[in-house]
């Protein structure tokens, strides 16, 4: 220790530094990772003999998976849900937000606070005040609101479940976005827009040609989280339509759970996760590495 | 930076305050009580949570005892979740119910369940249970007793017997699944209401099968869904024909296909429909003129014994119609339960016919003993003292481990008919192929092609 440079005893305490957190992502991140992928191989399950005494079974879960179309049509929903809700949703609506808590405008806090309180409310909490939002029969909300408009009672989430689910995401996911999109707004120098604007530029040049290519880093950032934490929501869609009616929500989340607590089978259900995993994988390498954005 | 101070400050004494509240109270409960062993008995539902309380203080002397009672979720599916996750992780209380007899082969095949063949030789309960209900608590796979039954469900055709009066409609017995197809035209033609109900799809979950696909498959009395081996049986004739009357009922719009597809598909038709008139017909068991309709429920219909009333389900074959029985509820003992003696004996004491008739006066089923009918409540059940007698004559399909596939595949294969995604024969294929899928092909019989394949779209009719 006393041998050592400078240089090597920074780096030796950066490590130091760096091992709880690394110690906590083995233990939670990378290890059920692996467990999940070792389960797979198997046709262990919560019940039957299978519980008491599982058997390795190769990739037979994994052939099993790539034949279901449930699995595939669960993709399809997941990758349209993802897209609806957190890319195109949240990202114009957060963004619109984020850009107009930038201009003076009176009354901001409320504003503000209106915007952030869907974050507060809890997963589950937010899917039970959407069912009666989306209630059937006279006493909806909705329904209430479009009886002013002369339009009967719908049955919302039969009628349009899975824009339903993505709206009800979009709505929740705003805040999110208008937080890290805004302070990815004040990041950029303002002497850059003066300078713009003694050049003559209009706002909408200078949107397109300064504030967007300068967000980018920012909105890929947002992009990357926005997709794979969206990928992996469960209790929301799981209260509001439990993946109905005829899977047209079931995303990924609520597959796997059906494979694995409703039908109990641990070993499928941890397939269908590993590859979910995988697909995230995917899209995250797509969004950091492919499109040559440092984040 | 005063608050931050005044929190500071406060934080720790609210701290100290609660966990010194917390202590007394710990202290002050466990003074109050005599040191007497603890059982923890889950349960769930409001109606079976109030009868295991009314209940609880009578077990507790009887057995020397204190019940803790832990409520679990209300809706089947979570509350067996719950369970199986439990009794996996082994935290799972020591007494439990399995809500339907056919979940009890895969728990007991688990290893989950303490094997309670000895007890039921010594106790003269088992005795008064009707044949059909003592095979019900018995594994397929070993023949063991894994259960105590306390109440049973009788399940038939429950119909709008006023409306059907008052349009002058017969209400006799159909005798077969003709008339009964002939009963809903007539129904449809002449109200313009949904005739019949027989639940399926997807999000009807285990309930596509025990509520739904199971009264058709016993409408054949020859057809067994276990063979000699315990494999399924599921290219037999009869399940192709299950399918097709599903079909039949879809493309003749007898049966309301929309609510079907919603998350809780039973509240529409059952809960608003059939209480409204919109629904005359649907498969119920004997909790239904209670729990579902009952004055006390949220759905009540005026006078129910008598605007509500049950045709056994009409056959396929030509044989007699007949009632489904199911052995709903029953306890059993966690296999790793600490106190499995006492346990055990708390089991028993739960198959007595007092505390059946409790249950089955709040749940509204009936009780598994026979001897029920010997007791002064008996006579509180009213018009189901006549589901019960009906106990020596029901029917039942014995399942066996795989019972959670197979109703799985059930689920998926029925949506696909209610959806027009499959015809009958497609619809048993795809029951068919997920089940080998789930449990291997050896658990399946015969070989997974179906000999009527050719004959698609052979609905019933």
């Amino acid at each position: 220790m006393i041998n050592m440079t400078y240089e090597a005893r920074r780096q030796l305490g950066y490590r130091i530094m760096m091992a709880p957190a690394l110690l906590l992502m083995a233990a939670f991140i990378v290890f059920p990772a692996f467990y999940a992928f070792s389960l797979s191989l198997t046709d262990d399950a919560l019940l039957g003999f299978a519980a008491q005494e599982s058997s390795f079974v190769g990739l037979r879960n994994f052939s099993r998976l790539f034949g279901d179309p449930l699995f595939w049509n669960s993709l399809k929903v997941t990758l349209i849900f993802v897209i609806g809700s957190a890319v195109i949703g949240q990202f114009v609506l957060g963004f619109l937000s984020a850009l107009a808590l930038q201009r003076q405008v009176r009354y901001k806090s409320i504003f503000n606070a209106i915007i952030c309180l869907p974050n507060a409310v809890p997963e589950m909490v937010v899917g039970f005040l959407w069912i009666s939002m989306f209630a059937s029969g006279e006493y909806g909300t909705l329904n209430r609101l479009v009886a002013w408009f002369g339009v009967d009672p719908q049955q919302w989430l039969y009628t349009f479940p899975l824009l339903s689910i993505i709206i009800v995401n979009t709505w929740r996911g705003i805040a999110f976005a208008m937080i890290l999109l805004t302070s990815g707004l004040a990041s950029i120098p303002k002497d850059i827009y003066e300078a713009a604007r003694v050049d003559g530029a209009t706002d909408n040049q200078i949107f397109w040609r300064i504030t967007v290519p300068m967000m980018m880093p920012t909105i890929f950032l947002y992009m990357f989280i926005s997709t794979v934490t969206t990928f992996a929501i469960f209790g929301l869609v799981y209260t509001l339509s439990r993946g109905g009616p005829a899977n047209s929500t079931e995303i990924l989340g609520i597959y796997i759970y059906n494979q694995s607590f409703t039908a109990f089978q641990l070993g499928y259900g941890a397939a269908v996760a590993v590859v979910s995993l995988v697909v995230s994988m995917i899209l995250g390498v797509i969004y950091v590495r492919a499109l040559k954005v440092e984040v | 930076m005063i608050w931050t101070m005044k929190s500071l400050v406060l934080l720790p004494v609210g701290a100290a305050l609660m966990a010194t509240v917390a202590w007394w109270s710990g202290e002050s409960t466990s003074a109050n009580a005599p040191h007497l062993p603890t059982l923890v008995i889950a349960e769930h539902r409001t109606a079976r949570l109030q009868a295991l309380m009314q209940l609880q203080p009578a077990l507790e002397a009887k057995l020397g005892i204190r019940l803790k009672i832990v409520e679990y979720p209300a809706p089947p599916q979570d509350y067996f979740t719950k369970l199986v996750t439990e009794l996996r992780a082994g935290n799972a209380p020591d007494v439990f119910t399995i809500p339907r007899d056919l979940q009890m082969d895969d728990l007991a095949a688990a290893g989950y369940l303490s094997d309670l063949t000895e007890d039921v030789q010594q106790w003269a309960g088992y005795e008064q249970l009707p044949e059909l209900v003592k095979t019900l608590t018995r594994a397929s796979f070993d023949e063991q007793v894994y259960v105590i039954p306390s109440i049973v469900a009788v399940e038939q055709l429950y119909y709008r017997h006023d409306l059907l009066t008052a349009a002058g409609i017969s209400t006799t017995q159909p005798q077969s699944w003709q008339e009964l197809l002939a009963r809903s035209e007539q129904i449809k033609q002449e109200l313009g209401q949904y005739p019949l109900l027989i639940p399926a799809g997807l999000t009807w979950g285990m309930g596509s099968y025990t509520e739904g696909f199971r009264y058709l498959l016993a409408s054949f009395s020859n057809y067994q869904l276990l063979n000699a081996d315990n494999q399924y049986v599921l290219a037999a004739d009869a399940v192709t024909a299950a399918f097709g009357f599903y079909q039949t009922l879809v493309e003749q719009q007898f049966m309301p296909v929309k609510p079907l597809l919603n998350p809780e598909p039973w509240v529409i038709p059952k809960y608003e429909m059939f209480p409204k008139g919109q629904l005359l017909i649907t498969t119920c068991g004997s909790w239904c003129k209670v729990f579902d309709w009952g004055p006390g429920s949220r759905n009540p219909i005026a006078n129910v014994d008598v605007a509500v009333q049950t045709w056994k389900f009409p056959s396929a074959d030509g044989s007699e119609p007949f009632a489904l029985a199911s052995v709903v509820y029953a306890w059993a003992v966690n296999a790793k339960s600490r106190q499995q003696t006492l346990a055990r004996q708390l089991v028993l004491a739960l198959g007595e016919v007092d505390v059946a008739l409790v249950y089955a006066e709040k749940l509204g089923n009936v009780p598994a003993r026979l001897d029920a009918a010997n007791y002064p409540a008996f006579a509180a059940l009213g018009v189901r003292m006549a589901d019960h007698a009906l106990l020596t004559e029901a029917r039942a399909l014995r399942t066996t481990v795989g019972s959670n596939a197979m109703m799985a595949g059930v689920a998926q294969a029925s949506e696909a008919v209610l959806t027009g995604r499959a015809g009958a024969s497609q619809a048993q294929q795809q029951l068919i192929n997920y089940v080998s899928n789930v449990l291997g092909e050896q658990q399946v019989k015969p070989a997974l092609t179906v000999a009527k394949a050719a004959q698609e779209g052979n609905a019933y009719d």
